[in-house]
């Protein structure tokens, strides 16, 4: 369960990410969370992974208040939030293979283990002839698919995934956001950020709407823009 | 750490060596460099000691005894030269001991030196060694005090001494900038590779701390990274040295007057110098890898 109480983020400059955002998702969720761009939907996303600190309010996540983890607890913590990044992080020394890898030889995983479940979600994503392939050999629809595998092979109990169809043609898009269906079947909670119209308007999930970093909308299996 | 870890680690090491083989040979080479001007001072010092050592062992302070002075007499100054500290060692010739000495060194002439033998000139002495140069005065100025017991010169090596002392810390200075000088250099040249380093990979560290990878984990391939530039930047100077040792040391004995000096043999230099150069190397690597990992461990 997330769970954010007068969420405040004010970057160095002044800018406001988030302004006092108070929600809760429940573990098991499907969340979009829709808003122009600057709305603020990056800002939750990185407050959530503790990229960055709240200036003010709280976040807990599963009953943790992320503002007192220790740095010792910090990994244990990011390895439940599987995240697709924006501009997707891949190590750009490993190839595909490896970057999924990676996510799995951080928590100690077998080598069997690895080896069995790296290629099924290589397919999962339709990678799995890219998988010698380094990043900067792949499309940006690529990449992010290689992203999404890496933030789900360790199937965490959290999927954070932001802008994870901004660069992918509409029929891989939806095979994308089919895949983060399953996968929230099994479980796990997604919440995803995206400017997707058709995609939130034809999935009928929960949608959260930002504007200025503020909660402006939450309606159960809502639309892009329904109306109030 | 786990075997699973471990063998992480190491691969992680060796790929990253290879995936940046420019970056890795750069900091060989400099390691090396630096490390293999360390070996020529240290082969210096080492030598310049063990010349200073038997330098030392060959001066001595030689004392005449007066004519005619009689056996008693003799007896008493050395015992009197004999309680002086700092001699390490005194030796007895009498004049037909010298004599003796004389001819045996003239060889094939000795006979120049016939009809000598009834009316010797060379007078009993006394040679004593001393225990290290800077007693030298002490001894001296001892040996002074005793001319009313049967001196009748006493020849020093004072010169000498002081000019062999004079030499020995001019080259103590000499070395001990040398080393201070390259230390300094090797620590700008490591410490500016290691920032070019550090930042080729702050992405990479970055990304490892966003998906959820433990200080440790991240820091291990580094740090094996560093320990294998050390090696490898210790080994290369030891392999120069060795191949290069017993050459320029015969070189310089058979170019320098120096006459019956030794030089120290490969073999002690190199059971000193080993270890030398793989601490010093492997500390220098392992201290690259960490400072330059520290800041960006801190996401
Ligand atoms: N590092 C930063 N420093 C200063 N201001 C920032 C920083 N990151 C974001 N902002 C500002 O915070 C606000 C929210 O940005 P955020 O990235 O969260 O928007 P977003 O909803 O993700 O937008 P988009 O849909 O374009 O990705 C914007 O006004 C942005 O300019
Ligand atoms: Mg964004």
């Amino acid at each position: 369960m997330i769970v954010a109480e007068n969420l405040t983020k004010i970057y160095d400059n002044g800018t406001k990410g988030i302004d006092h955002l108070s929600l809760r998702i429940d573990n098991g969720e499907f969340v979009f969370v829709v808003g122009s761009s600057g709305s603020g939907k990056t800002t939750l996303v990185k407050l959530l992974l503790r990229e960055i600190m709240p200036t003010e309010g709280k976040l807990i996540v599963n009953g943790e208040d992320l503002s007192v983890l220790t740095r010792g607890q910090m990994p244990f913590y990011r390895r439940r939030m599987g995240v697709v990044f924006q501009d997707f992080r891949l190590l750009p020394n490993k190839t595909i293979y490896e970057n999924v890898a990676f996510a799995m030889q951080i928590v100690g995983a077998s080598n069997r283990d690895i080896r069995r479940s790296v290629p099924s979600v290589l397919a999962l994503v339709g990678l799995q002839r890219k998988a010698k392939a380094y990043p900067d050999q792949l499309s940006g629809g690529e990449q992010q698919r290689t992203a999404l595998a890496r933030a789900i092979v360790g199937k965490p109990p959290f999927l954070l995934a932001d802008e994870p169809t901004g660069n992918l043609d509409p029929d891989t898009a939806w095979d994308i956001v089919t895949l983060l269906e399953d996968i929230n079947d099994r479980g796990t909670t997604v919440l995803v950020a995206t400017h997707a119209k058709d995609i939130v308007d034809q999935m009928k999930k929960r949608v959260i709407t930002l504007r200025n970093g503020n909660l402006v909308r939450d309606i159960e299996k809502g639309g892009y823009r329904d109306e109030f | 750490m786990n075997f699973r870890s471990f063998s992480y680690t190491v691969m992680e090491a060796f790929r990253s060596l290879i995936k940046n083989r420019l970056m890795s040979a750069a900091s060989i080479i400099t390691l090396s460099s630096c490390l293999f001007m360390v070996s020529i001072s240290f082969c210096l010092a080492v030598n310049l000691d063990y010349l200073m050592i038997q330098m030392e062992s060959m001066m001595s302070i030689t004392v005449y005894l007066e004519d005619g002075i009689s056996v008693e007499n003799i007896n008493d100054l050395i015992e009197r030269v004999n309680a002086i500290p700092f001699v390490s060692h005194m030796e007895f010739i009498s004049s037909e001991q010298a004599l003796e000495r004389f001819k045996a060194d003239l060889e094939d002439s000795a006979h120049i030196l016939d009809g000598l033998d009834k009316d010797n000139p060379l007078p009993n002495s006394l040679v004593l060694d001393i225990d290290g140069l800077d007693h030298w005065d002490y001894v001296e100025n001892s040996l002074n005090g005793l001319k009313e017991y049967g001196i009748e010169t006493i020849q020093h090596g004072r010169q000498a001494a002081n000019a062999l002392m004079t030499i020995n810390n001019l080259l103590r200075i000499i070395g001990a900038l040398v080393i201070a000088g390259l230390g300094v250099i090797s620590v700008v040249i490591i410490f500016n590779t290691i920032r070019i380093a550090v930042n080729n990979r702050k992405i990479e560290i970055n990304i490892m701390k966003y998906v959820g990878a433990t200080d440790a984990f991240i820091r291990g391939p580094f740090i094996v990274e560093g320990m294998i530039i050390g090696i490898l930047g210790a080994v290369i100077p030891l392999a120069a040295v060795y191949a290069l040792y017993d050459p320029v040391m015969n070189f310089l004995l058979d170019s320098l007057p120096v006459m019956d000096f030794l030089f120290r043999s490969r073999v002690y230099v190199f059971s000193l110098l080993t270890p030398l150069l793989f601490t010093v190397g492997v500390m220098i690597g392992i201290a690259g890898s960490t400072i330059s990992i520290r800041r960006h461990l801190n996401v």
